[in-house]
């Protein structure tokens, strides 16, 4: 910085009418790379290229049967064919306005092959452009696919498109990160991409660049232009975009059969009940994760056995199997004098037999516990509305109560 | 019931009392001037403004109220109690009830002003019902509460830290909040000058750039203490035309302030007796009157002894202490400690209050009886914002000055004209420094792309140009872009200070809670190992600084002494860049290390405040890496020679006050603030082998004033000559060469003494502004 301010100093005294806007024109000239980009690449826009690869797709049954027959995240109404497996790539890690996408890379099916479009922005001034194609690419899609797109890649898009003043894209996005972070967060070291890549589907990429060193990559092209060193990046974000494809196939697989993939029968459940992907997710994928739950929910010996009977319950109710749930929830609440048990208990009581009081009097029996003092707030509220409901149905003509507050 | 009247008449006939009483002045009872509720504001609001007593503004507010419904920025002077807040609300919360997406920003320089103003806005919003959002925004805000304050906040309070590093480099975030940003408050004006108000001011130049790229432009209101200067500040942070609400319409009752000298204790060494006796004494003989006290200390350690002392007398007179409360108040609290203080003055269930300066800034506590001053605070515009703690609309108040040893303590009460005549410290700002130019500008080319002949206000090319070579930001196009993977505000810090915070947890009895938190140099030299640390009344010893985890333990303890840490500063140059002939002396430019070190602490019987032992302490030294000049006294040079021919033992006389008399002028050209520049000066200087004097910046790495200095050299010691022969003072006073020093034997008038060095000085001094390329480095 002193350096800084004496030079800006020597300048100003050398020259008061300094022709700046000439001197830096010039040394643009210089820095501004030739972007000699060959082979695939066409250019498509002022500094905005493209590329285009189709490679042969192994593994695509588990997607289509997915599809088919409904996973946990695919079902029939999403067409694979509309599928965009995207990433991005950007000139920094920490976010902000001044983080820019240089590059951006989409996968879509097309039968037992993959195409994969690369759109690579070659310096600041075509990003506007840039923005267009990025944007069309991924309207064209129905449901876009990605890893931690969620909170990253989409949010510095959506950036880059209001400081461009260009509508951001809209398609509902599937963020594989969620659901691989249930089924091998316990088995992996970090959850990372790369890490599950590598680990789970035994991906080994021969010359790789670490991601945290692109954004430096294309920095130095801006300054120097050349597009040597950018080979492996493009090289890293088609593999990405591929393993995408081969993660979600992989993750339908798990669950679908769980045996095979030695995983977490417990996280597979809760992935099952707790899943926001609600219009996937059969019947006969829930049916499938009750087995491997039923023998560790019976096995008291198990500490985990408590928690795999909650989750066992919430998939049998989810499938209506209530002659199963009813008397495991009935033995934690007798027994084991287990809160959610109880709350389970009225609510089946409340909404399937229609019976307040019997209800009302599991919630206040469990209310009475010392230790459901933390779920106190929870247990009073339903209470009072069990109340309510009593008061109504045996005489609804004398109560002029408010509207109904469930 | 409190009679401060009697008690004005019982101090006025006690002439033990007013033997030490300098002057004592009366200010007369001015009556408030108002003006009707305005006829556009909404009925609601005029019924909660009626619910809290309020059915006409004063004048100033109804100025203010006009200025931002017809678009008009402006600047209110705000003394103590007159409705500030009103000034800034009514205008804001009419606006968003008239249009619910409207958005203001309030700033507040720091994060206790900020929560305080949460806690009355929401008086105003629950009592109106309206149900309008306030949101804080700050260091503190838990993440899960962000994205709602962003989203729903209609007022959310900042600070300008946060507007720089957190919301305007991610200003897409913040799309919905300034779409619709129609005002911006900035409180305490005041405390935006120097380095510091530099840096704000570039931080308002970035949120209004972003301001134009969502179209919008907010009016600002800003709020400011009496100072020198306030539209000129105004108008150069805000850079704009701004308008100047100075004319106060709050009423304010019959004021007396007294300034008090404490008596000898021993005359032959012109002993007095200490401020903290005197301060707790009469705090004592007002409280017992039930006259609401603040007592102002100049220390934290003194702060706990004040309010100690003074509730361990009132103790051992009454049962109950007579039912009345004081308590301590300063940083290191937690904040929920300080919000309690607070309230209990406002409620008046706390009776009186000893504090540091940090109630000096317009957290409202209500309005006090008496104020006492345990020292002169070191400005003008301080002691006036202290002594106006006392003061309410209607009665009576009293506010008293004690005198503590120090020479300027004693100068003010030596000569009260000067304290009552001199106009409050004017507050300077250099917008365009450039240090803080180029970290600004390159967190605007983060925020938003810089068009090539885009103003910052005044051109930039150059300095774009300058980036540009440095590698960190790109032209493309007719933009330059941000081409860096760095993350700009992050390195750039708005305060000298360090923010990062000690910890302080009470381990006694094996508990381990929080009791309070201390900013890092604070902590070195109150919270050591061994160290007595006093906390709201109550006694600890260190146990352990722990300054890697960022905490210390302490436990109750029970000693009769408490701790005093003597720290020691030291300057090493590390790097001459160049040395010029300059003005008759050498000039040398430089990094230099400022080494404070605490290594030893006194003990200190409480009562009696005698010297019972002393500790050492081993804590490593705080280092602050910085730019400075040197102004080398050469031999025969003009200003070696002038400084040879003064009789030898006012050498040293002489060059403390030159440091003094170059504090006092150089921020009016460097457009500085006093504190931002440090002073330190040396017979003999091992690095230069002669006299010399320093001159650096107090703000970490430099921020360009020692470069500055040497440009502005020639008109600081003309001005210099200037103000020692205008200055009307017998031998010096705290406006030129500061005040005579009883401590200091000198035969003679150093004043006339430094005079004539200057005039010897600068007759022979030749300005030859060529710099010289330092060949050693
Ligand atoms: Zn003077």
């Amino acid at each position: 910085m002193r350096n800084l301010y004496q030079r800006l100093k020597q300048q100003r005294e050398a020259s008061p009418a300094l022709p700046a806007a000439g001197a830096a024109a010039a040394a643009r000239a210089v820095a501004q790379p030739s972007a000699d980009l060959a082979g695939e690449w066409q250019p498509v826009a002022q500094q905005v290229w493209r590329a285009v690869y189709r490679s042969p797709l192994l593994g695509s049954d588990a997607l289509y049967r997915s599809a088919a027959h409904g996973g946990l995240l695919l079902g029939p109404e999403i067409d694979p064919h509309g599928l965009c497996f995207f990433d991005s790539e950007t000139t920094g890690l920490s976010g902000g306005a001044g983080t820019t996408v240089f590059l951006l890379a989409c996968a879509r099916l097309h039968g037992a092959e993959l195409e994969t479009t690369l759109l690579f922005l070659s310096d600041f001034s075509g990003e506007a452009s840039f923005l267009h194609l990025v944007r069309d690419q991924l309207m064209s899609a129905q449901t876009l696919v990605s890893y931690n797109g969620r909170a990253f890649d989409s949010n510095i898009l959506r950036n880059r498109f209001l400081l461009n003043r260009i509508d951001p894209p809209h398609r509902p996005h599937i963020d594989l990160l969620h659901p691989a972070r249930r089924l091998f967060g316990s088995l992996l070291e970090r959850c990372s991409l790369a890490v599950v890549e590598r680990d789970v589907l035994g991906v080994t990429r021969d010359i790789d660049i670490d991601g945290a060193l692109i954004p430096d990559v294309w920095l130095r092209f801006l300054r120097s232009g050349r597009t040597g060193e950018l080979q492996s990046v493009f090289a890293h974000v088609r593999q990405d975009v591929v393993s995408l494809v081969a993660l979600l196939a992989k993750i339908e697989e798990l669950v679908a059969s769980p045996d095979r993939g030695g995983i977490d029968p417990l996280q597979r459940a809760r992935l099952l009940v707790e899943s926001p992907y609600r219009r996937a997710g059969s019947v006969r994928l829930r049916r499938s994760g009750l087995q491997s739950l039923s023998v560790l929910a019976r096995d008291p010996s198990d500490p985990r056995s408590a928690i795999a009977a909650r989750y066992y319950c919430a998939l049998l109710k989810r499938c209506g199997n209530w002659d199963v749930a009813v008397p495991i929830w009935r033995d934690h609440f007798e027994r084991r004098r287990s809160v959610w048990a109880a709350i389970e208990l009225a609510k089946f009581y409340e909404h399937r037999c229609r019976d307040y009081a019997a209800a009302a009097e599991t919630v206040a029996h469990a209310a009475g516990w010392d230790h459901a003092s933390a779920m106190q707030p929870e247990l009073t509220r339903r209470l009072e509305r069990l109340d309510g409901k009593q008061r109504r149905a045996s005489g609804s003509s004398a109560v002029r109560g408010h509207s109904d507050s469930a | 019931m409190a009679d401060i009247n009697r008690i004005i008449s019982d101090l006025q006939n006690d002439s033990s009392f007013m033997s030490c009483v300098t002057r004592w002045e009366r200010i007369g009872p001015r009556p408030g001037r108002y003006c009707e509720l305005p006829g556009d504001l909404d009925p609601r609001l005029q019924r909660a403004l009626a619910g809290r007593g309020i059915s006409r503004l004063y004048s100033h507010q109804g100025q203010a109220y006009r200025n931002a419904r017809s678009g008009h920025d402006s600047v209110v002077v705000t003394p103590t109690a007159s409705g500030k807040t009103l000034c800034y609300n009514l205008p804001v919360l009419q606006a968003i009830i008239e249009r619910p997406e409207t958005r203001a920003l309030y700033l507040f320089p720091t994060k206790a002003l900020s929560q305080d103003q949460q806690s009355e806005l929401g008086e105003v919003v629950l009592a109106s019902e309206f149900g309008i959002k306030v949101a804080t925004y700050d260091g503190d805000t838990p993440e899960s509460l962000r994205a709602s304050a962003r989203e729903t906040g209609q007022i959310v309070i900042s600070n300008p830290d946060m507007l720089h590093a957190g919301i305007l480099p991610n200003h897409p975030k913040w799309i919905k909040f300034l779409k619709q940003l129609r005002f911006v408050v900035i409180d305490e004006l005041h405390s935006y000058r120097g380095v510091f108000g530099s840096q704000v001011t570039n931080v308002i130049r970035r949120l209004k750039r972003i301001c134009r790229f969502y179209n919008t432009d907010p009016v600002f209101i800003c709020c400011s203490a009496t100072i020198g200067n306030p539209l000129q500040l105004a108008q150069t942070v805000l850079e704009r035309e701004v308008q100047l609400i100075d004319d106060n319409g709050a009423p304010a009752g019959e004021r007396h302030v007294v300034l008090y000298n404490p008596p000898l204790v021993d005359r032959v060494q012109g002993i007095r007796r200490g401020v903290v006796n005197e301060a707790q004494k009469l705090a004592i003989r007002l409280l017992r009157q039930k006259v609401k006290t603040i007592v102002f200390s100049r220390s934290r350690v003194r702060t706990e002894l004040i309010a100690d002392y003074v509730n361990k007398s009132l103790a051992n007179m009454y049962t109950d202490n007579a039912r009345i409360r004081v308590e301590p108040y300063r940083g290191g609290y937690l904040p929920s400690e300080r919000r309690a203080v607070e309230k209990g003055l406002r409620d008046g269930s706390i009776h009186g209050v000893v504090s540091t300066n940090a109630l000096e800034l317009g957290i409202d506590i209500g309005g006090l009886d008496a104020a006492i001053l345990g020292g002169f605070p070191g400005s003008i515009s301080s002691s006036w914002q202290q002594l106006g703690r006392a003061g309410r609309r209607q009665s009576v108040s009293l506010a008293i000055l004690i005198a503590s040893a120090a020479p300027l303590d004693q100068y003010m009460v030596a000569n009260p004209d000067y304290f009552f005549g001199r106009a409050p410290e004017s507050a300077f700002v250099d917008a365009d420094n450039i240090y803080v130019l180029m970290d600004h500008l390159k967190c605007a080319v983060f925020e938003l792309p810089f068009g090539a002949d885009e103003g910052f206000p005044q051109a930039v090319t150059e300095h774009l140009a300058l980036l540009e070579e440095e590698g960190t930001i790109r032209l493309s196009g007719h933009s330059y872009y941000w081409a860096d993977r760095g993350y700009p505000a992050e390195g750039v810090s708005l305060r000298s200070a360090t923010s990062d915070n000690v910890v302080i947890i009470d381990t006694s009895g094996g508990a381990h809670s929080v009791i309070g938190e201390m900013d890092r140099p604070s902590a070195k030299e109150m919270l050591f190992d061994n160290a007595i640390y006093l906390h709201r009344g109550e006694q600890y010893v260190v146990l352990q600084l722990d300054l890697h985890n960022r905490r210390a333990l302490v436990e109750r303890s029970n000693v009769n002494y408490f701790t005093d840490a003597l720290v020691k500063r030291d300057i090493k140059v590390l790097h001459e860049d160049h040395r010029q002939q300059l003005c008759g002396c050498e000039a040398a430019v430089g990094d230099i290390l400022v080494r404070t070190q605490v290594a030893k602490f006194k003990k200190i019987r409480f009562r009696s405040h005698e010297n019972v032992g002393y500790g050492n302490i081993s804590l490593p030294e705080e280092e602050m890496h910085t730019r400075a000049v040197a102004m080398i006294f050469a031999e025969g040079s003009a200003a070696g020679n002038a400084l040879a021919q003064l009789p030898p033992t006012m050498i040293a006389p002489a060059m403390t006050r030159i440091g003094a008399l170059i504090r006092n002028v150089a921020p009016f050209f460097l457009l500085c603030d006093a504190r931002d520049i440090g002073i330190a000066e040396r017979l003999r200087d091992p690095h230069f082998g002669a006299a010399a004097l320093y001159i650096y910046d107090a703000y970490p790495g430099g921020s360009g004033l020692a470069e500055a200095f040497v440009t502005v050299m020639p008109e600081v010691l003309t001005a210099a000559r200037e103000l020692i022969a205008g200055c009307p003072c017998r031998q010096g006073c705290p406006s030129c060469v500061g005040p005579r020093d009883s401590a200091e034997e000198i035969d003679g008038d150093p004043k006339q003494a430094l005079g004539a060095l200057l005039e010897a000085w600068l007759a022979h001094a030749q300005p030859l502004p060529k710099t010289q390329t330092a060949a050693r480095s």
